[in-house]
C-alpha cells in the first residue's frame, strides 16, 4: 500500500485504486472536461441553474440543488450527482439525453471518493441564481396586500346637485349629486379629482338612445327592441334613466348576462376536450350562477358556496341544493383524465384548481410557486403546498385507465328519494336474479352438451341460440325468456335511475393530511412536509387548522373575509371592468407585483368597501357604477390635451368605445329575427350524449344556455373571441380578423337569421302597410339593429340597394331585404357600442 | 381586379395608416402581412413578441408536419432490429411505460418480430420495411431521429405534448408559436392550418392558440373522414358573384359612413373595415389555392389521387404543397380519426399497420418528390411522426404492440437538416432510446431553430410570467443540422 501523504491537500490516496491521485491534475484532465461537455449546458450561471443546481463552481455544487446536497465528499453512493449519472433512479437520470460512458462515470466515482477536490473559483457572485421577488415579510410594500383605505369623508347621504364640470373648484370629498345616487356621485368625485389634476375636461353625457343601447347590452346582453327604446325615450322625467337602470336590474336577463361573465372567470365548460366527454351536470352550476346573480345573492356567500358548499348545511332544501351544486366550481377543469401516472394526474388537478382559485378570487398567480418560490410575488413554495394540502383532502376523480369525474345524487323530497331507493333496490334484486338464471342456463347447456358429447357452447347466449334443440326446448327456453325479460327490466331501471338529478362536484374523501413540497414540481421528488395553511403574505387573521380539519371551509372563509385585502378589490374591479370595458387594475386576474397598478387606487378601495358594506351585493355595485357620470359619458374625439396626457382614457374623461360580445351578437340576431327563445335555465344537452364532437347548436335559446362544448362551440363563438373555456379569463381578447368578416358574410347560421328576419319584417307589412316603403322599412330595421333610425346617407344607399331589382339576375324583394339585414348585422354600428 | 376603394384619398389615408401598423405590429418588423391577416388590439398581457430570433439566418420558412396519429411502430418501419426476429417469442423483462406509470414496476414481455421485411435503400443504404416502399426511395433526403422519447403513455397526454409541449396544462400549439414568432407570409391566407385534424385526443387544443392572441390560432381545413377540403365560411356559392359584390360594396359604404359619422379617429373600427377588405380578397384567392383540379394528371398521380385507397391522404398532401407554395407557415397534414384508438393504434392487430402505411406511403413520397422538383424542399421542413412509438414486444402476449414513449423514430426532410443522416439509436430490440436521445422538447427546439427562432427567447407573458413552447427544457440538436 502506498504511503498516506498527510498534510498535502493535493495528493490523497484513492481508496479504490490504491493509487495516489494528483487531485488538481485529475480534476483538470477528467472532471472539468466532462462537466463542460455534459453538464454545464444546463447547470451554469451563464446558461441556467436547472434543478437549482450549479456545477460551474465549487460553491455552486456545495450549495446543492432543489433536491438537496449534490455531492457528499468521499461517498459517491450517497451523492445525488452520482445517483443521477449512474441512471439508478428512474426519476433522476443525468445527462438526460444519454448516459455517460462507463469510463467517465468511474472518473466521477473516483473524484467524489477522493473528496471532490474542485480548484475552480466562481466567476460571478454565487447566490445570483437565487432569483427572488418580494419576500413575505415585506409584502405590504405592494399595494394590493395592504388593508383597504379608510373611506372617511364620504357621506352616504345625497346632497345638493353640483355641476360636475365645476367640480374642480368643489371639495373633492363632497359627494356630487348629478344623479340620484350618492354612491355614484362618490365615484365621480374621485374621478373628477384626477381629471382636475391632469387638467382634463370630461366629455358630456351620451345621447339618451346611445346610453340606453349601452345599458341594455351591459346589463342584459341584448339590444333594446324598438318598443323598449321608444318607451325609454318617451319618459322625459329626471328619473327616466334611474328607472331604466332599476328595470334592467330586475330583469331575468341580468342574471344570465352576469353569470356568463363569471363563467369566463371560472373556465366553465360542458365537456372535456379529451375524447369529447360530456359533463352532463355542469349546467346546474351555470344555473346556480344565473339564479345567484338574478336574486343578488351576496358574493361573499357565493364564494363560500363555490369553495365549500358541500361542507355547509342549510335546512332549506333549495339552499342545500345550491350549496352542493356550487362546488362544481372545482370540477370544471379541462382535465386530461387519461394521464396514466395517477399521482401526477392528482397533482396536476390540484394545480389547476389552485391556479383558478388564486386568479379568480385573489388575483394571484399561485401556479408560479409550484416549482419554486414565486419569482416576483410573496408566495413561497411552501405556501403553495400548504394550500395544496387543503385541496388534497378532496378528490375530484375516481381513477381508472381513463379516470372519472365525480357526480353525486342531489338530495330529493322524501317521496322522490324513496321512489329512487325502491328502484335501486329492485335493480339489486334483478341483478341477483339474472346471475342465478345465467348459472342455471349455463348448467343446463353443459348438461346438454355432455349428453350430446359436443363441444360446449362458448357463452350462455350461444346456448340460448335461436334454434334451441327440440328435445329440451321446454326446459331451456323458459329460463331464457325469463332472463331476457329480466335483462329488459334491468335496462329500464338503469334508464330511470339515470334520470335522478345529480351534480358535478368533488368529494371530501382523504383524511386531512399535510403534504410535502414537490421539488421543482416533480411528484416523485418530495421535500419537506408543509402544514396546511394559507397565503402567509396576507396579514389578516389566518385561522389555525386543527389536525382533523382539512381546511377547505376555512379556506373559503379566509378568502371571503371582509378584511382579506384582495378579494373585495379583485371582485369590485371585475364588476367595474364588465361595465366600463377596462378595469381600474387593467390586469384583472393579476393583482401581484407583475400586474398593473390601479389607475384610481382610492376609487378601487371605495368600490371594494361599498361591496363589503352592502353585504357584497353585486347589484348595488352595478347600480352605483352605471348611475355615475363616468359611465354615462359620450365617446368623443380626444382634445389635443387629452391625446397628449391620456390617450388611453385611463382617467376616464370620455366613454370607452366597445364592441358587443359574441353572445350578445348572436342573441341580438335571434331577437331581431324574431326567433329568440327567452326560456330560463335547464340543459340543452340531449340525454345520454356521450361525446361533444360536431354538436349542432340549433336551439334558439340565449347563448348562455348553449353547451360550452370544448370541441364544438356554438356558431360564431370561436372566431369572435369567446373566452378560452379551459383557462380562467377575466378579460377576453379583442381581435379584429378576416375570419370574423368571412363569418358575417358567409356563415350559414348568419344567413339563416337574416332570412328569418326578412320574413318576419315582410310579414309585418300586412299590419303596417307603410313598411312597404323602403325608407320606412329601413328605419325600422335600423331601430332594431342600431337603436336609431337611418341617417340620410344610409337611406340613399340602402333604398337604392333595395330597389335595384334586376329581373334578369335575381330575385324577389324579400331576398334583397334579407341581404340588407345581413349587411346591417355585419356593419360597424351593430357590432360596436358608443 | 376591381378597385375596392374608389375614393382614392381615403384609400391613401388608409394605406398610410396600414403601413404604420405594419411597422409597429408586434415587432414582426419587415413582414408585410402581420397586421393584415389580423390586427389585434388588446389581447393578453403581453407587449408582444420581443427578440426571439436566434440571430442565425433561418434555414427554413415553413413546416409541413405529417402527423401519423396513434403511434407508428418504429421496429416495423424505419428502425430495423435484426435481433428482434432472431429472438422472436423470447420473454424478457421490460420497464413498460404503462405498467411503470401504473404499478411502478418492470414486467415480463414476449418479444414479437416484425411481420414485414426490411431492405436497404438509396446511397446511404438505410433499412426501411416493406411498409413504406415509396417513401423509402427518399431516404437520402431524410434525417432520421431514432432516439426520440417523449412524455405521456396514453394518446391524450402524448398528443397534447407533441403539439403543445405539455401533457395536461393548457398551452399554445406548435404552429401558433411559429406563427407568433414569424408572422404570416401571405396576408390572403391563414398562416397556420391543420388539414383534417382529429377531434379527439386534444382536438382543437392541438391547433389552438391558448393564451396567445387569437390570430395565431390554427385554421382547420376539412375534417376527419371527409374528402372535401374546405375552410368554414370561406365562400358563399349560393350567390352570384355580382350579388356578392353588390352586398360587399353596400356593406363597406355603410361602414365608412358609420365611421365618418362618429367624427373621430378609431383604429379598431378602421381595422374592422380592413378586415372585410381582407376577407373579400381571401375569398377570391384562397379557393384557388384549395382547388386541386388545377394540377396536372401526372402530378395528381404522383400523390396517388388515382387510387381510391391513397386519394384521401394524397389530396391532403397535394394541398399541403399548394399551401406551402402560397406561403403558409405551418401546415399540419393529419392522418388519423376521432376514435379513442386512432389510426395507427394497433394494440391487438399489428398487420393493420399495412393498411395505414399503404394509405400514406405514396402520397408522402409524392410530396417529397414534388417539393424537391420545385425547389421548395430547400426552405421547407417536412416533419413526419406520431405522438409516440410502439413496443417491440406483444401487448398482453397478443398480436399487437402497446404505446412506447421511451424510444421511437421521427424523420425530417429539407429545411437545412442533414440529408441522409441518422441520429441516435434505440437498444438492440428498438425499445428504449439509448444514444443520441432527442426529447420531444429538443425536437421542438431544433425545428424552431431551423426557422430562425430561439426556443428560449420565443416567449409570451401571461398570468404573471413568461411562457415558452419548451417550458424550461429543450436543446437544439446541432448534429442534425447541415
Amino acid at each position: 500500500m502506498a504511503a498516506w501523504l498527510i498534510g498535502s491537500p493535493l495528493l490523497v490516496v484513492s481508496l479504490v485504486a490504491d493509487e495516489p491521485l494528483d487531485l488538481d491534475a485529475f480534476f483538470e484532465s477528467k472532471i472539468r472536461p466532462a462537466l463542460i461537455a455534459h453538464c454545464l449546458d444546463c447547470h451554469a450561471l451563464e446558461s441556467e441553474a436547472s434543478g437549482g443546481l450549479l456545477l460551474d463552481s465549487k460553491q455552486g455544487w456545495e450549495a446543492g440543488g432543489d433536491s438537496g446536497t449534490a455531492i457528499v465528499r468521499g461517498d459517491p453512493t450517497a451523492s445525488r450527482l452520482w445517483q443521477a449519472i449512474t441512471y439508478d433512479d428512474p426519476h433522476l437520470q443525468m445527462p438526460p439525453d444519454e448516459k455517460l460512458s462507463d469510463a467517465i462515470i468511474d472518473d466521477f466515482r473516483q473524484w467524489i471518493a477522493a473528496g471532490a477536490h474542485d480548484p475552480r473559483q466562481p466567476e460571478t457572485e454565487p447566490g445570483k441564481k437565487k432569483l427572488s421577488g418580494l419576500p413575505v415579510e415585506r409584502a405590504l410594500e405592494h399595494w394590493a396586500y395592504r388593508p383597504l383605505e379608510s373611506t372617511a369623508g364620504f357621506s352616504d347621504e345625497p346632497s345638493t346637485p353640483v355641476n360636475p364640470l365645476d367640480v374642480a373648484e368643489a371639495n373633492p370629498l363632497t359627494p356630487l349629486a348629478g344623479s340620484a345616487s350618492a354612491a355614484a356621485s362618490a365615484i365621480d368625485v374621485l374621478i373628477y379629482e384626477r381629471l382636475r389634476i391632469a387638467k382634463l375636461e370630461a366629455a358630456p353625457e351620451a345621447e339618451p338612445a346611445t346610453l340606453a343601447r349601452r345599458l341594455y347590452f351591459d346589463l342584459l346582453g341584448l339590444p333594446p327592441t324598438a318598443e323598449q327604446l321608444a318607451e325609454f325615450l318617451a319618459d322625459n322625467s329626471e328619473a327616466a334613466y334611474a328607472r331604466l337602470v332599476d328595470r334592467l336590474l330586475a330583469s331575468p336577463r341580468f342574471g344570465e348576462t352576469f353569470a356568463r361573465r363569471w363563467m369566463d372567470v371560472v373556465r366553465y365548460g360542458d365537456s372535456i376536450t379529451l375524447r369529447g366527454f360530456v359533463l352532463p351536470q355542469a349546467w346546474r352550476y351555470r344555473d346556480y350562477l344565473i339564479d345567484a346573480f338574478s336574486s343578488d345573492r351576496s358574493f361573499a356567500q357565493m364564494i363560500e358556496e363555490q369553495l365549500a358548499g358541500d361542507l355547509l348545511n342549510s335546512d332549506h332544501p333549495q339552499e342545500r341544493d345550491a350549496q352542493l351544486i356550487a362546488t362544481g366550481f372545482w370540477a370544471l377543469g379541462n382535465t386530461n383524465l387519461e394521464q396514466q401516472d395517477k399521482t401526477q394526474l392528482e397533482m396536476d388537478y390540484i394545480d389547476e384548481q389552485l391556479d383558478v382559485m388564486g386568479r379568480t378570487f385573489l388575483g394571484q398567480t399561485l401556479g408560479c410557486a409550484r416549482c419554486h418560490d414565486h419569482k416576483f410575488d410573496p408566495i413561497p413554495t411552501k405556501d403553495y403546498y400548504a394550500l395544496a394540502g387543503i385541496l388534497r383532502s378532496s378528490v375530484g376523480m375516481e381513477h381508472d385507465n381513463v379516470s372519472n369525474w365525480i357526480e353525486q345524487p342531489l338530495p330529493l323530497p322524501l317521496e322522490e328519494e324513496e321512489r329512487y331507493e325502491s328502484l335501486a333496490s329492485e335493480r339489486g334484486q334483478v341483478v341477483r336474479e339474472i346471475a342465478e338464471l345465467k348459472k342455471l342456463v349455463s348448467a343446463l347447456a353443459k348438461e346438454k352438451a355432455k349428453q350430446e358429447a359436443k363441444p360446449q357452447p362458448a357463452t350462455a347466449s350461444d346456448a340460448l341460440g335461436t334454434d334451441p334443440p327440440a328435445t329440451d326446448a321446454a326446459v331451456i327456453v323458459s329460463p331464457a325468456e325469463q332472463l331476457e325479460a329480466l335483462e329488459g327490466r334491468q335496462k329500464q331501471l338503469d334508464r330511470e335511475l339515470k334520470l335522478r338529478p345529480r351534480y358535478l362536484t368533488i368529494a371530501e374523501r382523504n383524511p386531512p393530511q399535510d403534504i410535502p413540497i414537490h421539488v421543482r414540481g416533480d411528484v416523485h421528488n418530495l421535500g419537506d412536509v408543509v402544514p396546511r395553511g394559507f397565503m402567509t403574505a396576507l396579514q389578516h387573521a389566518s385561522p389555525q387548522l386543527t389536525s382533523d380539519q382539512a381546511g377547505r371551509l376555512e379556506l373559503a372563509r379566509w378568502i371571503k373575509a371582509d378584511n382579506n385585502p384582495l378579494t373585495a378589490r379583485v371582485y369590485a374591479n371585475r364588476v367595474w371592468s364588465w361595465l366600463m370595458g377596462q378595469g381600474l387594475v387593467a390586469s384583472v386576474d393579476n393583482f401581484g407585483t407583475t400586474g398593473s397598478a390601479p389607475s384610481h387606487p382610492e376609487l378601487l378601495d371605495w368600490l371594494a368597501r361599498q361591496l363589503i358594506d352592502h353585504e357584497w351585493s353585486t347589484k348595488h355595485l352595478v347600480r352605483a357604477i352605471v348611475m355615475s357620470q363616468a359611465y354615462r359619458r359620450a365617446v368623443v374625439e380626444p382634445t389635443a390635451a387629452a391625446s397628449e396626457t391620456d390617450p388611453d382614457n385611463r382617467l376616464l374623461w370620455r366613454g370607452h368605445a366597445r364592441r358587443i360580445s359574441v353572445e350578445a351578437m348572436r342573441d341580438a340576431m335571434l331577437q331581431i329575427s324574431g326567433e329568440l327563445d327567452l326560456a330560463v335555465g335547464g340543459s340543452l344537452i340531449p340525454n345520454g350524449l356521450a361525446e361533444d364532437y360536431d354538436f349542432n347548436h340549433w336551439e334558439p335559446r340565449r347563448s348562455v344556455y348553449q353547451p360550452v362544448f370544448r370541441n364544438s362551440l356554438p356558431q360564431l363563438f370561436d372566431p369572435f373571441d369567446f373566452a378560452n373555456s379551459s383557462l380562467p379569463t377575466g378579460q377576453r381578447a379583442r381581435s379584429t380578423t378576416a375570419p370574423q368578416a368571412l363569418v358575417l358574410m358567409n356563415h350559414p347560421w348568419v344567413i339563416g337569421r337574416a332570412a328569418h328576419a326578412a320574413e318576419r319584417f315582410s310579414a309585418c307589412i300586412d299590419a303596417e302597410p307603410e313598411l312597404r316603403m323602403p325608407a320606412v322599412m329601413l328605419d325600422r330595421l335600423c331601430l332594431e339593429c342600431f337603436g336609431r333610425t337611418a341617417t340620410e346617407e344610409e337611406r340613399v344607399m340602402a333604398v337604392q340597394f333595395l330597389e335595384n331589382l334586376d329581373e334578369n339576375v335575381d330575385s324577389r324583394p324579400v331576398e334583397r331585404l334579407q341581404h340588407l339585414i345581413q349587411i346591417l348585422f355585419a356593419s360597424l354600428d351593430f357590432r360596436y357600442l358608443d | 381586379m376591381r378597385n375596392l376603394s374608389p375614393e382614392s384619398a381615403l384609400a391613401n389615408a388608409r394605406l398610410d395608416r396600414r403601413a404604420m401598423l405594419q411597422r409597429s405590429a408586434c415587432g414582426f418588423g419587415g413582414l408585410a402581412a402581420s397586421a393584415m391577416w389580423a390586427s389585434d388590439l388588446m389581447a393578453g398581457e403581453s407587449t408582444g413578441a420581443s427578440t426571439h430570433r436566434s440571430g442565425l439566418p433561418p434555414r427554413a420558412k415553413r413546416i409541413i408536419f405529417l402527423f401519423m396519429q396513434g403511434g407508428v411502430s418504429q421496429v416495423d418501419s424505419f428502425d430495423y432490429k435484426p435481433l428482434l426476429a432472431k429472438r422472436d417469442g423470447d420473454k424478457l423483462t421490460f420497464s413498460d411505460a404503462r405498467q411503470l406509470a401504473k404499478i411502478g414496476k418492470s414486467t415480463e414481455q414476449r418479444l414479437m418480430q416484425s411481420p414485414w421485411k426490411f431492405q436497404q435503400y438509396g446511397q446511404t443504404g438505410r433499412w426501411v420495411s416493406e411498409l413504406f416502399p415509396h417513401t423509402a426511395e427518399h431516404v437520402d433526403e431524410m434525417t432520421m431521429f431514432h432516439g426520440m422519447h417523449t412524455e405521456g403513455v396514453a394518446h391524450g397526454p402524448a398528443t397534447l405534448f407533441l403539439h403543445c409541449g405539455a401533457t395536461n396544462f393548457i398551452r399554445p400549439s406548435f404552429g401558433s408559436w411559429v406563427l407568433y414568432g414569424l408572422g404570416p407570409e401571405n396576408a390572403n391566407l391563414p398562416g397556420f392550418v391543420s388539414i383534417a385534424p382529429s377531434a379527439g385526443n386534444g382536438g382543437p387544443r392541438n391547433y389552438g392558440s391558448a393564451f396567445l392572441p387569437p390570430e395565431f390560432q390554427g385554421t382547420r381545413i376539412g375534417a376527419v373522414g371527409r374528402m372535401e377540403l374546405e375552410i368554414d365560411s370561406l365562400t358563399r356559392d349560393s350567390l352570384t358573384p355580382d350579388m356578392q359584390l353588390e352586398n360587399y360594396d353596400l356593406l363597406q359604404q355603410l361602414n365608412r359612413a358609420q365611421l365618418a359619422r362618429r367624427g373621430r379617429v378609431d383604429r379598431e373600427l378602421d381595422a374592422a373595415i380592413d378586415s372585410y377588405e381582407l376577407a373579400w380578397n381571401m375569398q377570391r384567392v384562397a379557393p384557388d389555392v384549395l382547388n386541386l383540379n388545377q394540377e396536372t394528371a401526372a402530378t395528381q398521380a404522383m400523390y396517388g389521387l388515382d387510387d381510391p385507397k391513397t386519394r384521401e391522404y394524397g389530396n391532403r398532401c397535394l394541398l399541403a404543397r399548394r399551401l406551402c407554395e402560397a406561403g403558409v407557415r405551418f401546415i399540419q397534414v393529419n392522418y388519423g380519426d376521432n376514435s379513442a384508438n386512432p389510426a395507427w393504434d394497433q394494440h391487438s392487430n399489428l398487420p393493420k399497420h399495412a393498411d395505414h402505411a399503404y394509405a400514406v406511403d405514396k402520397p408522402i413520397a409524392g410530396l417529397l418528390a414534388d417539393l424537391k422538383l420545385r425547389g421548395l424542399l430547400d426552405d421547407t421542413i417536412v416533419w413526419w411522426g406520431g405522438e409516440f412509438g410502439r413496443t417491440p414486444y406483444a401487448q398482453d402476449n397478443g398480436t399487437g404492440r402497446d404505446h412506447n414513449p421511451g424510444g421511437f423514430t421521427v424523420w425530417t426532410a429539407g429545411g437545412g437538416f442533414k440529408p441522409g443522416y441518422t441520429h441516435g439509436e434505440t437498444d438492440e430490440f428498438g425499445f428504449r432510446a439509448i444514444r443520441g436521445k432527442v426529447h420531444m422538447h429538443d425536437l421542438h427546439a431544433t425545428l424552431l431553430h431551423q426557422l430562425g427562432l430561439d426556443h428560449e427567447q420565443l416567449t409570451y407573458h401571461y398570468a404573471g410570467r413568461e411562457f415558452r413552447l419548451t417550458d424550461v427544457y429543450g436543446r437544439v440538436v446541432k448534429d442534425v443540422i447541415s
